[in-house]
């Protein structure tokens, strides 16, 4: 039965709607009709745009889709943007409250944000990817806006208007979440492109959204589908344009390490079987869907599943050369008083380094509890020195650490550029110092190639 | 849950077919019985020294039992480590990092042994005690002994629900339409936020399953919430149901009878009652009165697709009869969609008992639908609260 108001709710990432004139559903395409519950229904991402039209078309209606809220937020600590950031700020409200900026790290992205925050004053969310940088933001918040953001992930489960979440509970979440706020900040939002992360953002009718970045491009060009979901990217800073501005001089260097003489029989051996395999197949290391060719033409035969484990234990001679530990070794003893993160490509290494050099590991196997600890003295400086894998590559805000130590990594010039970040966090004095060791004569050359295409390595000496 | 890649299945066409485990096969049940024998003997053992033996059993499906070695693990129980090792291992970091800032050493052996000697503990002993509480290192304490054929049961269900989490849509045919299976489908459709289109409802029960978005895009979250449905739907004497899977970037058609290999077939739903409710209807009719209590066994019809399966129902020999449906704290999102529906078709008979931290998120409106005729309660609504309802219906 049609009823002439227009009556909206929000049911589980969509916004149902009882009726609609004709001529408007000409002109809106994005409404579909859901003959399971006898409704029209739209995408919540949609929201805004369908409240214009419905508005440009003067209809009337009674939104029910909607639970978030104006609020008091105000600072309650004086905020003083930086030049970019105002201008940063001012790109944003140009674009109609929706879009992605991209500052380095130390670009004060949090900073900007809260200002997002207190002038929009609507039921605000924050993603994050760590649990650590969900504490980092909570804090904040509540040092800026007197209010104490309620969390969602890591055990945590309240919602309020200032709410920070992970991405991994708010995906989780997400058809439940989606009507609650008015504003969506996306931090490190190079993530949300992910097949299940996509969903916060489609499920979300958030009229206003930010999505902030220190590393938007990504290999597989799905930038362009944050841009769809969030809004256009309106404003980037470069890491040269900010030395001196909040970044720390510094300088990248690359240590060649040579291999054991066993190493580098076993390596050789294993690379013969790998590339013999890759010849003999015709895969070319130029294709563009090179490994997707080369796994799929291995899993076919006893020869190929051979010579895919010879990929794999080639790969680990390099990566875990034993010499890098030594080398390792060296460099803690250089800079004995300086802030070290160790990074690594797995688990298995940062453990081994960890061993061997009794030194603390972070990785997503350690407890909350010891983890809060260790980041807790490496702040302090308690401890001096972090190894972990990936999980430290984002968002952990250390402003003394100095040094970086990439013992293993993988090809992305994103991975690269956040762990550099991690060290570039400007304090008196500072000059931040990053080294790569990449085993002599092995496939890690062409890795180290690869990851070095972006702007901040090109401009750095290398050794 | 067997992760992706340890999921069996060929491909057809579009079609995609599951490899499951007859429970009667000698081999099945020889490989089965080797796998539980290294978990009988495992007590004490670490999950490496498991694999390793795990490894060592001479099958040439490694997949296969890698999956019902991973089922295992997750039926072990590991333990925990107390936090003394967290501690002890954060002492020796600071001591090795206060030696490696006072002097400077040789050569890494050299600070190893250095190390060692201050924590008065071997140098191999101090390196396998740091890590030990990594999942790898940590030792079985504790494992529940299962038949082979359960091990090979959980196999087969454990694959079709691994497959459902990426199944974008679910339509399933019943062929007994009894009251109690389709009350416990409404009810679970319903929990899990999913809905239905039902395509027949004589002979058999047709429901086409998927969710809201579903409309618009190949939304496979929505799986996992099929997969909650599977418990109720494997037992079932007849059913058939067909799932379209997004996997690997492209569309597939699963189809399941009741021919998968399965223990005790033709159970069904057994129209199981939580013990709360039991203990409320009996004591409910121990008081005087014209009012008794039982479990509902009604299905109410509030248009537009929006069915309730109530939990209780209150009723007087004469004919008049009251049906209760409970809200649960973690019934929310269901509460809001019950009370948007009642605003639009009210239905005089039904009651809503609510737990009261529920009306917190609710608007107005919401609340006005609440205050009229519905209770709330604490955890669970009393015999008092249920007496006072019918009070005021009388």
């Amino acid at each position: 039965m049609e009823e002439n108001k227009i009556n909206l709710r929000y049911d589980s990432g969509t916004i149902a709607c009882n009726w609609l004139p004709a001529e408007f559903l000409e002109s809106f395409v994005k409404v579909k009709r859901d003959e399971r519950s006898k409704q029209w229904r739209l995408l919540a991402i949609d929201y805004r745009s369908f409240i214009e039209e419905l508005t440009s078309k003067s209809l009337v209606y009674d939104d029910q889709a909607r639970a978030y809220q104006k609020t008091e937020f105000s600072l309650k600590t004086k905020l003083v943007l930086r030049e970019h950031q105002e201008k940063a700020l001012e790109a944003w409200k140009k674009a109609s409250y929706r879009g992605c900026v991209s500052l380095p790290t130390g670009g004060g992205k949090t900073i900007l944000a809260i200002a997002a925050i207190s002038l929009l004053r609507r039921s605000t969310l924050v993603i994050v990817p760590t649990l650590d940088l969900m504490a980092q933001w909570q804090k904040t918040l509540t040092n800026f806006l007197g209010v104490t953001p309620t969390l969602l992930g890591g055990g945590e489960h309240e919602i309020s208007d200032l709410t920070v979440a992970t991405y991994q509970s708010a995906q989780m979440h997400a058809e439940k979440l989606g009507n609650r706020f008015g504003l969506i900040i996306f931090d490190e939002c190079h993530h949300l492109p992910s097949e299940q992360y996509q969903r916060i953002a489609v499920t979300s009718l958030a009229p206003f959204r930010l999505g902030l970045s220190a590393t938007i491009e990504r290999a597989d060009g799905l930038e362009e589908k944050i841009f769809e979901l969030v809004g256009p990217l309106v404003w980037q800073t470069q890491i040269s344009e900010m030395i001196g501005l909040g970044l720390a001089p510094f300088e990248t260097i690359t240590l060649e390490i040579e291999l054991t003489a066993l190493e580098k029989e076993s390596y050789a051996s294993y690379r013969k079987i790998y590339l013999d395999f890759l010849y003999t197949q015709g895969i070319s290391f130029k294709a563009p869907n090179f490994w997707q060719q080369f796994v799929l033409k291995a899993s076919r035969s006893a020869r190929g599943l051979e010579a895919l484990r010879a990929f794999r234990l080639q790969k680990k001679i390099a990566l875990s050369a034993s010499g890098k530990i030594l080398k390792v070794w060296e460099l803690l003893q250089i800079h004995a008083c300086e802030r070290v993160i160790v990074f690594t490509e797995d688990n298995e290494l940062a453990y081994h380094i960890g061993r061997e050099l009794f030194l603390p590991v972070i990785s997503h196997k350690t407890k909350a509890k010891e983890r809060k600890l260790l980041l807790d003295h490496f702040r302090s400086g308690k401890l001096r020195v972090l190894v972990n894998s990936k999980v430290l590559n984002e968002g952990v805000d250390v402003p003394e650490a100095s040094v970086a130590i990439v013992v293993s990594g993988n090809s992305t010039v994103r991975e690269h550029v956040q762990r550099l970040g991690r060290i570039l966090r400007e304090s008196k004095g500072k000059r931040a110092v990053l080294y790569e060791l990449i085993a002599k004569k092995t496939g890690e050359y062409f890795v180290n190639e690869r990851r070095r295409q972006h702007h901040a390595y090109q401009e750095s000496p290398s050794v | 849950m067997l992760t992706k890649n340890l999921l069996r299945y060929r491909k057809r066409g579009d079609g995609i077919f599951p490899q499951f485990l007859q429970l009667e096969l000698p081999e099945n049940k020889a490989l089965a019985e080797s796998l539980l024998q290294i978990f009988a003997d495992g007590v004490g053992k670490s999950l490496g020294e498991l694999e390793e033996a795990k490894d060592q059993i001479p099958h040439k499906d490694r997949v296969l039992l890698a999956g019902l070695f991973k089922l295992l693990v997750d039926k072990a129980n590991f333990g925990e480590f107390a936090d003394d090792l967290i501690d002890w291992r954060l002492d020796l970091f600071v001591q090795a990092q206060a030696m490696r800032e006072e002097q400077l050493f040789d050569s890494l052996l050299s600070y190893q042994e250095e190390v060692a000697l201050a924590i008065e503990t071997p140098l191999v002993t101090a390196k396998e005690a740091l890590f030990a509480d990594l999942p790898h290192e940590r030792r079985m304490v504790e494992f529940t002994a299962i038949a082979p054929e359960a091990l090979l049961d959980l196999y087969n269900q454990e694959l079709i629900a691994a497959l459902l989490l990426h199944a974008t849509k679910l339509k399933l045919t019943i062929d007994k339409t009894d009251l109690i299976t389709k009350r416990h489908l409404i009810k679970s459709l319903k929990f899990h936020g999913l809905m239905f289109e039902v395509l027949s409802e004589e002979a058999t029960l047709v429901l086409e399953i998927s969710g809201p978005l579903s409309l618009f895009a190949q939304d496979k979250s929505y799986g996992a919430k099929f997969s909650h449905l599977l418990p109720h739907i494997l037992l079932l004497e007849r059913f058939h149901c067909e799932a379209t899977l997004f996997l690997n970037k492209q569309s597939y058609h699963l189809q399941l009878d009741e021919s998968v290999p399965m223990k005790d077939k033709g159970r069904g739903s057994d129209g199981y009652q939580l013990p709360e409710v039991k203990l409320v209807l009996e004591a409910f009719n121990q008081e005087p009165g014209f009012w008794q209590a039982e479990a509902s066994q009604a299905i109410l019809n509030l248009g537009e697709k929006n069915y309730v399966v109530p939990d209780i129902a209150l009723y007087q020999k004469k004919g008049e009869r009251i049906e209760v449906e409970l809200f649960h704290r973690w019934h929310k999102h269901q509460l809001t969609q019950r009370l948007q529906a009642l605003m639009k078709c009210p239905l005089k008979n039904l009651k809503l008992g609510v737990e009261k931290s529920l009306t917190k998120s609710l608007s107005l409106a919401e609340k006005a639908i609440l205050s009229e005729q519905h209770f709330f309660f604490k955890d669970f609504p009393t015999v008092a609260q249920l007496k006072t309802l019918v009070d005021h219906h009388s």
